[in-house]
C-alpha cells in the first residue's frame, strides 16, 4: 500500500479511465514487443576507433565543442591550459566535482597560480555551494558515459557531483573515459532500464548534454548559449 | 491564458492575420528550416518508416494499457519520496498546485516550456494569489512580457515574430538598449533571467514521458531553462497530460529519437532531464519536494472515442511545419493554444465545438500532415472525421445542412439528378458571365470571392455525350 497523504484522487480517476477502456480493472498488459528493432542497428559494424571518430567530428562540427584527446595523467595540465584559452582574467574560478575517478585533489593544486579550483562540498550549506557554481567560471565534471550519435554526455547526480557544477558555470568541462564511448542512446536507455527492472531507485537526476545550451527561438537562428552554459569542452581520456 | 486565445470569431481573426506580412514572412521562413531540418535528420537515420512504427505501436501499446501503467507509475513516484495528484479537471489540477504554493508560502515561481499548464490555465490562478510567475523558455518569455501574446507554434511559441519586433519588445519592457542581434537579444534574456532562478520557491514544468517502470519524468529543452528549475527551486512540480508516459526505459529511447528529429532536426536535444523523485538526503542541489500532477481533461473522453489516436501525439509540431494552411494563416489564427493540424483536431476535443468548430476546416485535405507524423496519427482523416460528427450532430449551419440535405435527394434519384443537371446547366449557362455571376448562391459565393467561376455549357455531358453518338461519334 502506498502513503495516501501524498497521493490525491487516484482511484475515482483510474475507476472513471478504466471504464472508458471498457473494462472492469486495470489488467497487466500482454508482453510488448517493437515491431522492428531499428534502434540496435545504428553503429553497429563501428570499431572502437570509428565510434570516436565520429563522435569526435559531431561534437565538434554540429555542437560546437571542443574535443581534447588525452591521457589520464596530462588531464590536471589539459584542463588548466583550456582554462587560460578561455579566459584572461587574473583569477579564474574552476569548480570540480570530487568523483572518485579524477586524479587527487592534489594534482589539481599545482596548477596556474590564476585559477582558483574549488571542490564541491556536499558537506556544505547548499545556498553557499549554489552560489560558489554561480560565481565560478568553469564547471568540470566526470561523465557516466558519452552518446557517439549525438556527441552526447551522460551525467548522474551524485554526492560528489552536484548537478550545479554542469549548468551555472559559463564553460564546461567533461571528462570522458574512452571505454565509455555509447553508440548511441538504445544503450545507455538499457543501463537504465536494467538498474530499474533490478528495483534500485535511480539517480534523482540523470541529464543527457549535447554541447553547450542553445536557442532558435528568435528567427530560428541557432544562438549558442542561453540558460547553461555557454561553451563546452570534452576531454577524452584514451587509456582509460 | 487558457486554451483558448482570440475571442474573434474564425474568419475575422484570420483575415487580420492574412494583412501581417511580418508574421507571414516569419512564419514562412520557420515553416520551411523546420521542415528541411526534420527531414535531413530522419533521412541519416535511416528506415525512418520503421521508426515510426516503432513509435506508432509504442503509443497505442500505451494508450491500451494506460490505467495499468499511471498505476505504476504513481507508486514508483511515491515509493521514491514524491507526491501525486490525479487530476480529472484544469480545475482540480490548478486548485492542487496553488495549495502546494500555499503551503510553501511561494512567492515566485519559474516556469519552463510546458503546453499542458497553458492549457489548464495555471498562470492566472498563480498570479491571482500574488505568486509572480516567470517563463523561462526565451521564446514563453518574450510572449509573457509583450502582454501575454498568444503562442504560435507548439515548439517554438514566438515564432510569428522576428528580430525587430523582439528588441522592440526588450527595449519597452526590460529598457534594453542593444541591437536586434538574436545572439545579443538572448545574452540579455540570459541575464535578466539568472535572479529569477536563484530566488525561485518552486520550479514548474510540463512533462515529455514519463517513465513508469522507474517513476522518472523526461524534459527534453534544448536551452537549460528547464535544469535551472528542477535544480535550485527547493519544490519541483511537474504537470503531465495523462497519456504522455512510455512502459519503460527502452521505448523512452525510442520516442526520444523520434521526438527530437521530428521536433528540431537533432538526433538528440541540446537536454534531455531524467529526473526520479526528489533529491537525496545526501545530495546538494535538485529539489527537497517533488509533486506529480497527472491531468485527465477530457483525455479519457477521447480515448473511448472514434478520436483516440490523436492521443498518440508527442507534441513535436512536424505537422504544422509542413502544413500549407499554417504557413498561410499563422499558428494564432487557430485562438487556442494547439495549433496547426494537431491543434484542429485535439483543441475541438479538449475545449469543445462551440469554441473551435472552424478549426476541422482550417484544412484542405492534402494530408501532407499524415506523413510527417513521427507516430502515424491519420491527423487529416480525424479533421474530416470532425466534420462529419458535427454533421451528425447538426452543428454545421442550416443552411449547408440543407444544400447537403437537397444534394442527397437529388442524387439518389437517376431522373430528378439528370433534370436538375439539364436545369442547372442552362441556368449557369446564363448567369455566369466572364466567370462572374449577378445572383450567387450561398454554397459559390466564398468559393467565388477568389476564384472566377468556370466557363459552362448550355447542356448536361450526358446529352452532350449522346448526341455525339448519334453523330457517329465526330468531334463537335
Amino acid at each position: 500500500m502506498t502513503d495516501s497523504s501524498r497521493l490525491q484522487g487516484r482511484d475515482a480517476f483510474l475507476t472513471a479511465l478504466t471504464q472508458k477502456l471498457g473494462r472492469p480493472t486495470a489488467a497487466a498488459p500482454t508482453a510488448f514487443y517493437l515491431p522492428q528493432q531499428r534502434q540496435r542497428e545504428v553503429f553497429q559494424e563501428y570499431s572502437l576507433e570509428q565510434l570516436k571518430q565520429h563522435f569526435v567530428d559531431y561534437s565538434r562540427q554540429n555542437l560546437g565543442a571542443k574535443v581534447i584527446e588525452t591521457t589520464f595523467d596530462t588531464l590536471p595540465q589539459v584542463i588548466e591550459q583550456d582554462a587560460l584559452e578561455r579566459f584572461d582574467e587574473d583569477s579564474i574560478s574552476l569548480l570540480i566535482g570530487t568523483d572518485a575517478r579524477f586524479p587527487n585533489s592534489g594534482a589539481f593544486a599545482a596548477l596556474d597560480s590564476r585559477i582558483q579550483v574549488k571542490e564541491w562540498q556536499p558537506e556544505e550549506i547548499r545556498e553557499q555551494q549554489i552560489a560558489c557554481a554561480e560565481q565560478a567560471q568553469i564547471g568540470v565534471v566526470f561523465a557516466e558515459c558519452a552518446l557517439v550519435e549525438s556527441g552526447t554526455i551522460m551525467l548522474k547526480s551524485s554526492k560528489a557531483q552536484g548537478r550545479s557544477i554542469s549548468l551555472l558555470p559559463t564553460h564546461s568541462i567533461f571528462v570522458i573515459q574512452q571505454s565509455d564511448l555509447l553508440p548511441r542512446i538504445t544503450q545507455a536507455c538499457e543501463r537504465l532500464h536494467e538498474q530499474a527492472t533490478q528495483g534500485h531507485r535511480l539517480p534523482s537526476c540523470v541529464n543527457f548534454i549535447s554541447g553547450p545550451s542553445s536557442t532558435a527561438d528568435i528567427e530560428l537562428i541557432k544562438v549558442v548559449g542561453v540558460h547553461g552554459p555557454i561553451s563546452a569542452t570534452y576531454v577524452i581520456l584514451t587509456d582509460q | 491564458m487558457s486554451m483558448k486565445t482570440s475571442q474573434q470569431p474564425f474568419k475575422e481573426r484570420i483575415k487580420v492575420k492574412m494583412q501581417d506580412d511580418v508574421m507571414r514572412a516569419s512564419v514562412a521562413n520557420a515553416q520551411e528550416r523546420m521542415f528541411g531540418n526534420r527531414a535531413r535528420a530522419a533521412d541519416a537515420l535511416g528506415n525512418w518508416d520503421d521508426w515510426r512504427d516503432m513509435g506508432a505501436s509504442i503509443r497505442d501499446h500505451v494508450l491500451e494499457n494506460l490505467d495499468y501503467y499511471l498505476v505504476q507509475l504513481s507508486d514508483k513516484v511515491i515509493e521514491n519520496g514524491g507526491h501525486v495528484c490525479f487530476a480529472k479537471t484544469a480545475d482540480e489540477a490548478t486548485a492542487y498546485i496553488e495549495q502546494v504554493a500555499k503551503q510553501k508560502n511561494a512567492r515566485s515561481v519559474v516556469k519552463s516550456k510546458s503546453m499542458v499548464t497553458e492549457e489548464i490555465g495555471l498562470n492566472q490562478v498563480l498570479e491571482r494569489n500574488g505568486i509572480k510567475v516567470v517563463e523561462t523558455d526565451l521564446g514563453e518569455y518574450i510572449l509573457q512580457i509583450d502582454d501575454h501574446d498568444a503562442p504560435s507554434h507548439i515548439v517554438a511559441p514566438a515564432i510569428h515574430k522576428n528580430r525587430r519586433q523582439v528588441q522592440q519588445i526588450f527595449a519597452d519592457k526590460l529598457g534594453y538598449q542593444g541591437s536586434d542581434e538574436p545572439e545579443e537579444l538572448t545574452r540579455f534574456v540570459r541575464e535578466h533571467i539568472r535572479q529569477y532562478f536563484v530566488q525561485a520557491d518552486i520550479g514548474i514544468t510540463g512533462c515529455n514521458f514519463a517513465i513508469a517502470e522507474s517513476g522518472s519524468i523526461a524534459l527534453i529543452t534544448n536551452e537549460g531553462n528547464a535544469r535551472l528549475s528542477t535544480a535550485l527551486p527547493k519544490t519541483h512540480i511537474a504537470v503531465m497530460g495523462m497519456e504522455r508516459l512510455v512502459p519503460t526505459f527502452k521505448e523512452l529511447d525510442v520516442m526520444v529519437s523520434l521526438l527530437c528529429r521530428s521536433a528540431v532536426g537533432l538526433p538528440l536535444t541540446g537536454y534531455v532531464t531524467v529526473l526520479t523523485g526528489p533529491k537525496e538526503a545526501d545530495q546538494l542541489d535538485g529539489p527537497e519536494e517533488f509533486h506529480l500532477v497527472i491531468v485527465d481533461n477530457g483525455r479519457s473522453d477521447i480515448l473511448a472515442s472514434e478520436f483516440k489516436s490523436i492521443l498518440r501525439c508527442i507534441r513535436c509540431a512536424a505537422c504544422a511545419n509542413t502544413c500549407p494552411a499554417y504557413r498561410h494563416i499563422g499558428g494564432q489564427s487557430y485562438g487556442s493554444i494547439y495549433s496547426g493540424p494537431i491543434g484542429a483536431v485535439l483543441s475541438p476535443l479538449l475545449g469543445g465545438y462551440e469554441d473551435f468548430q472552424d478549426l476541422p476546416y482550417a484544412c484542405s485535405l492534402c494530408t501532407a500532415c499524415n506523413d510527417v507524423c513521427p507516430v502515424k496519427i491519420p491527423l487529416a482523416d480525424l479533421l474530416l472525421k470532425h466534420r462529419e460528427v458535427m454533421a451528425n450532430a447538426k452543428l454545421t449551419p442550416l443552411k449547408e445542412r440543407l444544400t447537403v440535405g437537397a444534394f442527397q435527394l437529388i442524387n439518389k434519384h437517376p431522373y430528378i439528378w439528370q433534370q436538375s443537371i439539364r436545369l442547372g446547366a442552362k441556368a449557369a449557362n446564363k448567369m455566369i458571365n466572364n466567370g462572374d455571376m449577378r445572383f450567387k448562391p450561398q454554397a459559390v459565393e466564398e468559393w467565388h470571392e477568389t476564384r472566377d467561376l468556370p466557363h459552362t455549357s448550355h447542356e448536361s455531358f450526358r446529352d452532350w455525350f449522346a448526341k455525339r453518338q448519334n453523330n457517329g461519334g465526330s468531334h463537335d
